[in-house]
């Protein structure tokens, strides 16, 4: 496969440079009650969501990560998509993400997502990172479908 | 005596890869210390051995059986020589480093450790010595010290004066530094050691393609090193160590070719280095690896060694005027590897954009996660560089980090 800057360019657009220099939700929120850590062991991508979860309701979230550039800008749309949405449907929203990344289609119906997920269109390219992308949400959605949680 | 320059461009020949391109650009190859790539000789070597003797070694009473035995065997008195051991039955055939010192730390279990003997290991050592002798410890009880690493990326070589005691059953550490690049005074390590009868693994993965090794000057008890870092074909590793240890050992895996003589009363094994050699082995990689020792007696190996460290400290130039850059290991008597991070960007983010340039880098913890810890980082970017390389890509690296930075802004 050929890549050259344009590629390149589609992968680190606009979006997700400002994502990741200026994350939004990141941090400790002061009231959480839950941590989800997530850990991509090939490269030692590591974050770390904090929730507040009352009543089985998703109701605020932060997060950190030691990552690079995309799984940070990944997590920080992630993050700002359960915002927007006010955690109106976190299953909704992280399923519609997942499937965004992991197969480039659906935009069209995308609902619960920040529209700034658009940038990671141009993951595939780069199969070496494609995981990158989808830690920050694959790591939620396992804590979140775990009905002990 | 002014010596010739070593003739780096003659020898690029010798490694097709080298012409390739990454999309439009030509490669430029750094990272010859996760594998190194192979010259012709050995690529031709695997050919002939598949095209025209394959066949399983040992017992055939065929041609090509004793042919595929006699290339088998004739590499061992190689690997002998390349690394100055006498007895052929000291130098085993593995599938790699990791084998070999899993290989060793299984004999130490059966036939050393006790509770509360004490094995030393060092900050800087690779997985593969580091997680076996955790296991070695936790099956018997012993205890795993590690000696610690000074900021420039040296090991703290009073430490181990410290660590080394009567209870110390081994001594096993890198003779260089896969993330570091920093060569250990083994000498002197060795030195201490045997000042308590204390015996001495050295992992010689990084060290072996880059300068001569004599284990007769050196005194060591264990030598470990992969073929596929030497040039050679992946799936080959060496285990070299002194005769008794290796007949105190139990086998390490059983089965066919290790054996002398099976009945259902009990089984008798081959003397060394076959008891250690369980079913068929890599034939082809071991005669591949053969072909690798072969090609490195005929070229310059001070002279490569010489044009790595101008590789080395062209690229250190180059990244030193980056205003945010951090190397990890500074040490005086390095190979030629370049650690290092860059501002905030992540170095996998690097590797990214250096590929697109056709620069291979390696980014990510290096099979040294304790190490990036105690340098308080969870991954470096690395440059590492062989005999094969050009200056052309120590231009092109530092090219495309430039370029990187700017769109990083």
């Amino acid at each position: 496969m050929s890549l050259d800057s344009s590629d390149l360019n589609d992968l680190y657009q606009t979006i997700i440079l400002d994502h990741n220099k200026n994350p939004r939700h990141y941090g400790v929120i002061s009231n959480h009650n839950h941590v989800v850590e997530g850990l991509n062991p090939l490269c030692g991508d590591k974050i770390k969501f904090y929730l507040d979860i009352e009543e089985g309701v998703l109701k605020s979230i932060g997060f950190e990560t030691a990552s690079c550039a995309i799984c940070k800008a990944s997590a920080s749309v992630l993050c700002d998509s359960l915002t927007i949405t006010s955690f109106s449907n976190p299953s909704k929203c992280i399923s519609e993400g997942l499937s965004f990344i992991k197969d480039k289609e659906g935009l069209g119906t995308i609902n619960e997502v920040n529209e700034d997920i658009i940038a990671f269109k141009g993951v595939h390219n780069f199969p070496a990172r494609l995981q990158c992308a989808l830690l920050p949400w694959e790591s939620l959605n396992n804590y979140l479908s775990d009905s002990k949680h | 005596m002014q010596l010739p320059e070593f003739d780096h461009e003659s020898v690029r020949q010798d490694f097709p890869i080298l012409k390739r391109t990454i999309g439009d650009k030509p490669l430029s190859y750094l990272d010859s210390a996760a594998t190194a790539q192979k010259p012709q000789a050995v690529i031709d070597a695997l050919n002939v051995y598949y095209s025209n003797e394959n066949s399983n070694i040992h017992r055939g009473v065929h041609h090509l059986s004793e042919m595929a035995t006699n290339a088998y065997e004739s590499v061992r008195q190689k690997v002998a020589s390349f690394i100055g051991a006498n007895d052929i039955g000291e130098v085993v055939f593995t599938r790699g480093a990791t084998e070999s010192i899993n290989l060793i730390a299984h004999g130490f279990v059966e036939s050393v450790l006790n509770e509360g003997d004490e094995i030393l290991i060092t900050h800087m050592e690779h997985h593969a010595n580091i997680v076996p002798w955790q296991i070695a410890a936790e099956k018997t009880g012993a205890v795993l010290k590690v000696v610690p690493v000074l900021e420039d990326g040296t090991l703290d070589v009073e430490a181990v004066k410290d660590l080394i005691n009567e209870k110390t059953k081994l001594f096993a550490f890198v003779h260089t530094s896969n993330m570091l690049g920093t060569i250990n005074p083994v000498e002197e390590l060795i030195k201490i050691a045997k000042g308590h009868n204390v015996p001495v693994l050295l992992d010689g993965c990084q060290s072996v393609p880059h300068e001569a090794i004599n284990l007769k000057d050196l005194g060591c008890d264990f030598f470990v090193f992969s073929g596929h870092k030497l040039f050679g074909p992946t799936g080959v590793g060496i285990l070299w160590a002194k005769r008794e240890w290796l007949e105190r050992f139990p086998p390490y895996q059983s089965g066919g070719d290790m054996i002398e003589l099976v009945d259902f009363e009990g089984t008798t094994f081959k003397g060394l280095p076959g008891k250690f050699e369980a079913g068929t082995p890599h034939i082809a990689g071991v005669i591949g690896l053969g072909a690798a020792i072969d090609y490195l007696a005929q070229i310059d190996r001070v002279g490569a060694m010489h044009h790595e460290q101008k590789l080395l400290e062209a690229a250190t130039q180059g990244l030193l005027e980056f205003p945010d850059v951090k190397i990890f290991g500074t040490a005086k008597n390095k190979a030629a590897i370049l650690s290092f991070k860059m501002g905030d960007i992540h170095a996998h983010d690097i590797g990214t954009f250096l590929n697109a340039d056709g620069v291979a880098i390696r980014a990510g913890h290096h099979c040294t996660q304790p190490l990036l810890k105690r340098f308080g980082v969870p991954a470096t970017a690395r440059a590492s560089f062989s005999f094969y390389n050009n200056f052309d890509d120590v231009q092109r690296f530092i090219e495309a980090l430039k370029k990187m930075q700017r769109f990083f802004g």
